[in-house]
């Protein structure tokens, strides 16, 4: 009989660390990921496009930089939030294409379950694992403070949620501040649902139809699902976009106060001088 | 909370090693591919840039190469003008003075051939008058000889007379 289980299964034990098979597809999607960032690493040029894997990840990064552009509409934020994003929509959308592997579901082993014997497959889509999805919108939100308060400084920025009672709206400002404050921590809900909610249904979409009819009935529904995953690793991205483009930006309001921190010097991987001595040239003033 | 958090799932060992392997994740291909891509990126672009600028300039300079050149030649031009007007000029005082001095000469020579032609007038007819002064005396000596010497003077003297008169 068919089993569904939210929770991802567990599929042994190693020294009381449950290995569950989101864990096991997590290790390989792993391997793959080096694997790409070190043939890019080596096939990378500035001289001549790279071809190959290496080709089209620099076809990924162009493309999706120009997304990020069109977004924050500032060339220089674009490549500052870049890395965050774009792990985030690379790893997502590999997690949810897992979902399309055949085999889902069907291999694996047999384990006694509180009395009776269950399958417990090797491969589940991530995506469909609380853990993970969770994980992603922790680091997102995370990534969304820390940059923040690297852009805005840390005053102003945390000045966005908590507004004293006697500044100019009053208690409306401090209550409003509260509930965006909260609205944080909501977001990190609404991603992880989001994302949960879609490819676990989506996995389970295609367990019942390959179980109603193993021939040609699930087709349909496997391109639906990698457009789904697709487009669900999008709008986690997308978001996460937003979001940090958001917190980038200073209130109306606080411009006066506060000015905007001056990010034209600002560092990619801890190297002084920005992106601009990065490549070798003089920041523009 | 945590029953309902065990429903679904969530285990804070697993939340753990999924974060572990994630941020090892975003560091990996942050250090290897997207640094490395956008750095290249980035170069491409402004070398591009600089390329289109470069262009950009090459053109004003041979456009403005061309302005250069055209000037100089329109001075040139105008130069040439003005010598050529100037030795039209020389050449045409020049010619004029040669005319100048030709029909001096001419006129010199002129006067000297009168001159010349005037003072052999004037020596043929000296010549003449003695001629004919010895002529008549000796016409006149037969004549005389046989007149008497008073109206032999007279006559001398008015032929003499005549003579010079003429």
């Amino acid at each position: 009989m068919l089993e569904i289980s939210i929770a991802p299964e567990v599929v042994t034990t190693i020294a009381g660390f449950p290995v569950t098979n989101t864990i096991l597809v997590m290790g390989v999607i792993f391997l793959i990921t080096i694997v790409i960032a070190i043939i890019v690493k080596r096939r990378i040029s500035v001289h001549k496009p790279a071809t190959g894997v290496a080709g089209i990840m620099e076809f990924f990064v162009e493309v999706f930089l120009d997304f990020i552009d069109s977004i924050t509409s500032d060339h220089r934020k674009s490549i500052r939030i870049f890395p965050i994003v774009a792990t985030i929509f690379l790893i997502v959308l590999l997690s949810n294409l897992v979902e399309l592997v055949p085999g889902l579901g069907s291999i694996g082993i047999w384990e006694f379950h509180g009395g009776e014997t269950i399958l417990v497959p090797f491969i589940r889509s991530m995506s469909a694992d609380l853990n993970f999805t969770l994980v992603v919108a922790v680091f997102a939100m995370a990534s969304v403070q820390v940059m923040g308060m690297r852009f805005l400084k840390v005053g102003p920025y945390l000045g966005k949620f908590f507004v004293a009672p006697w500044k100019k709206p009053f208690l409306i400002g401090t209550f409003v501040g509260l509930l965006e404050f909260m609205s944080e921590f909501s977001k990190i809900l609404s991603f992880t649902f989001r994302l949960f909610g879609n490819i676990f249904a989506g996995e389970v979409l295609l367990a019942v139809m390959g179980f109603l009819s193993p021939f040609l009935a699930p087709l349909p529904f496997l391109f639906l699902e990698l457009f789904v995953g697709f487009v669900q690793a999008l709008v986690f991205a997308t978001l996460t976009i937003v979001f940090l483009s958001m917190a980038t930006t200073a209130h109306d309001h606080e411009e006066e106060h506060a000015p905007r921190a001056d990010y034209s010097h600002a560092t990619f991987g801890g190297k002084p001088g920005g992106v601009a001595a990065m490549n070798g040239q003089a920041p523009q003033s | 909370m945590s029953e309902m958090l065990t429903k679904l799932g969530i285990d804070w060992r697993l939340f753990i090693a999924q974060l572990v392997n994630f941020l090892i994740l975003f560091g990996i291909l942050r250090a290897f591919a997207w640094k490395p891509i956008i750095m290249a990126l980035e170069d491409r672009r402004a070398k591009i840039k600089k390329g289109l600028h470069d262009a950009e300039k090459a053109k004003q300079q041979v456009k403005d190469l061309e302005k250069e050149r055209e000037a100089v030649l329109s001075e040139a031009r105008a130069e040439a003008m003005a010598i050529i007007e100037k030795a039209d000029q020389k050449a045409s005082a020049l010619s004029q003075e040669k005319i100048q001095t030709t029909q001096n000469e001419i006129e010199k020579r002129m006067e000297e051939a009168k001159e010349q032609i005037k003072g052999e007038r004037t020596a043929s007819y000296n010549a003449l008058k003695q001629d004919l002064a010895k002529l008549i005396s000796s016409a006149t000596g037969k004549i005389v000889e046989s007149m008497d010497s008073k109206s032999h003077d007279a006559l001398i003297e008015s032929a003499i007379k005549d003579l010079s008169a003429e």
